[in-house]
């Protein structure tokens, strides 16, 4: 009996080594903040881009623009340039900045980069081999009124194995026809890294 | 159990061989003690060194992809994963596989950022078993030239902006080893510096270049090298722009240089960098001392590594254009950093290896206590795991040589010649660049015993 226990004692320890070895994955909220490595993440990319565009769009130049041709401001979105000691995606970031200017409804938004590139290699693609009836014709394209540029910095200060990471990020939006400068933003964000002294 | 090679393999079976001569009247255990460092030395050294060996053989025939399918192996070693990537980055870059090299290159940093910790049972058993029980943390000239390779995969492919951020990385490393002045403690960072120095002039950072000039500079100074020539016309250049009248003349005087081309902000003009890879860096090997106890049947045996330098016969590169010929200059000595890395290294190994042969000595007496034969046998297996650590980045250099051209935009044929120190040409390269105005085009070729692995390619930012 007693050696019964020891072996079913046992097996119950195996599976139980096991399944601590087995990879886990375990689905989390978008809400849900996990910052694993101290580095920018994609929490601080959506909380970053929330954040500037709410600045952006209670500014007033949205209104100024009304009142002087009666229609709503269109926008574009141009390079964010990676000046940070990280590799980061900007393409994410970027692609925040236009969800939160979309559905915000107070301004028009115009594609640009590769996708604005993709649609106008379609366009001409269709010309030879779509229906006419069906046809995107080319030369109506809305042009921007103003374009939204940035850059990504950071500063590191280092002292052993703290480490403070300061992610300051530059927005601005100027006007396309006269370059003058209609909104300048910045938000700073602070991480302190401990970096572990031990690991298994 | 993991070894250096076959001459290790040699040197263990020998080492077995005389343990077992030196005690007859062992006799029956001799059989079984055998079988065990036969099984331990053949099966366990076989791997590691030998795959390094026939990768290195690879190389000099000029296959790359070859060396890197041999060194598959090594992938799923845990201890030996930063070791492999290393590895792997660099033979994809050498088969012109830059993409793929980038994400080798960016899986080694954070392997090696997890390495940063230390684990307790990988110490121990560093000072209790073996030197290479350890996962393979590499030194700190090898972690600047993994950002520096980083940084040149990206120029080439014309991502300045990517690059930059190596060149970023490297300052951060360097400040978390020397938070004061950002030094390597046994140099290295000399080159990173100055790689650092031409990313940053590309993109136009000025002051930012200049910093990094300088301390490339005083890296070369404090390994007790000049400065390389276009390194010394940098520092003035853009002292000079910059309006750092003081200290660009203190630098003329001390270069020796009364003239120099001024920086044009507005240059049209394209900067050409041809950076050669030259040879293979010096490879570890083991020496071993082996000494009977007095009165015991017991052995000791003292491990330590020791650096065999493999140089080519490559010592200049000159660019011949329409514009006459311009001389390259080496501007990092791998085999150099090695040799005083490991000198530095030298006590804590040689302190590491007294050490475990007293704890093998006092657990041998505990176990003799309980049974002679199962001591004498736990003595010879842990006399045969006695390795030196012999891991390192194989696949880099030996010297890197460098040159940087001005040139007139548009299409120019250039020919890249590399040369013994007698002026013979080993290998003549010949091609035709389309270079951007204002744009800084960075070439690589990488040189490894007559075979031009990475041929000139037009790669631009």
């Amino acid at each position: 009996m007693n050696s019964r226990v020891q072996v079913l004692g046992m097996l119950l320890a195996t599976v139980f080594l096991l399944s601590a070895c087995a990879t886990q994955v375990d689905r989390v909220g978008m809400e849900e903040e996990h910052d694993l490595s101290g580095r920018w993440n994609d929490a601080d990319s959506r909380m970053v881009s929330e954040e500037m565009i709410e600045d952006l769009l209670g500014r007033g130049w949205i209104e100024r623009h009304r009142d002087r041709t009666g229609e709503m401001p269109t926008v574009i979105v141009g390079d964010v340039r990676n000046l940070s000691h990280e590799h980061i995606n900007t393409q994410t970031f970027i692609r925040d900045i236009e969800r939160e200017l979309i559905n915000s409804g107070e301004v028009q938004f115009v594609a640009a980069g590769m996708d604005r590139d993709a649609i106008r290699r379609e366009r001409l693609d269709q010309l030879g081999n779509v229906r006419e009836d069906s046809r995107s014709p080319s030369g109506r394209e809305l042009g921007a009124d103003y374009m939204l540029t940035g850059t990504i910095n950071t500063i590191m200060d280092v002292d052993g194995r703290t480490e403070v990471a300061y992610y300051q990020v530059n927005l601005a939006l100027t006007s396309l026809a006269d370059n003058n400068r209609i909104w300048v933003g910045q938000k700073e964000i602070r991480k302190v890294i401990r970096r572990g002294l031990f690991r298994s | 159990m993991s070894c250096g090679g076959p001459e290790r393999a040699a040197t263990s079976a020998r080492l077995g061989v005389r343990i077992l001569r030196r005690i007859s009247m062992l006799r029956q255990l001799r059989t079984l003690a055998w079988v065990v460092v036969t099984v331990l030395v053949v099966g366990g050294c076989a791997s590691r060194g030998a795959l390094f060996d026939r990768a290195d053989s690879e190389l000099q025939r000029g296959q790359p992809e070859s060396a890197l399918q041999t060194l598959e192996p090594l992938a799923d070693s845990s201890r030996n994963r930063s070791l492999y990537l290393l590895n792997r980055g660099m033979l994809l870059r050498m088969s012109g596989d830059l993409e793929g090299s980038i994400e080798a290159f960016e899986e080694a940093k954070r392997v090696i950022g997890r390495l940063d910790a230390i684990s307790v049972s990988e110490t121990l058993a560093a000072w209790g078993i073996a030197e290479d029980s350890g996962s393979y943390v590499p030194p700190t000239y090898e972690h600047l030239l993994l950002h520096a390779y980083q940084a040149l995969n990206f120029l080439e492919l014309g991502r300045l902006q990517e690059a930059r951020v190596e060149a970023l990385q490297i300052d951060l490393g360097l400040r978390r080893i020397d938070p004061v002045n950002g030094r390597a403690p046994h140099g290295g960072d000399a080159f990173p510096r100055y790689i650092s120095g031409l990313i940053f002039e590309a993109g136009r950072d000025w002051s930012d270049a200049l910093i990094a000039y300088r301390k490339a500079a005083e890296s070369y100074e404090r390994s007790g090298v000049t400065p390389p020539r276009d390194l010394q016309f940098s520092l003035l250049r853009l002292t000079d722009h910059l309006e750092l009248s003081d200290e660009r003349d203190q630098l003329a005087a001390a270069f020796g240089i009364e003239r120099w081309p001024s920086l044009d902000a507005e240059s049209e003009r394209a900067t050409l960098v041809v950076i050669v890879h030259d040879g293979q860096a010096p490879r570890l090997l083991e020496e071993s001392l082996v000494v009977p106890q007095p009165g015991e049947n017991r052995f000791i045996r003292v491990s330590l590594p020791y650096l065999q330098s493999r140089p080519s016969r490559l010592e200049a590169i000159r660019l011949i254009g329409d514009g006459g010929g311009v001389d390259g200059e080496p501007v990092e000595d791998v085999a150099a950093n090695a040799d005083r890395w490991l000198s530095a290294l030298m006590p804590g190994l040689t302190a590491r290896a007294v050490s475990r042969n007293v704890a093998r000595n006092v657990a041998t007496r505990r176990v003799e206590e309980e049974s002679r034969w199962f001591g004498f046998l736990f003595n010879v297996v842990g006399t045969v795991l006695e390795n030196a650590d012999t891991r390192s980045w194989r696949t880099l250099p030996d010297r890197i040589h460098l040159l940087r051209e001005e040139l007139p935009p548009g299409e120019t044929t250039l020919q890249l010649e590399l040369l013994t120190g007698s002026d013979r040409v080993l290998q003549r390269e010949q091609r035709t660049l389309n270079l951007g105005p204002g744009e800084t085009t960075v070439i690589s070729v990488h040189w490894i015993e007559g075979s031009l692995i990475k041929p000139l390619a037009n790669t631009k930012r």
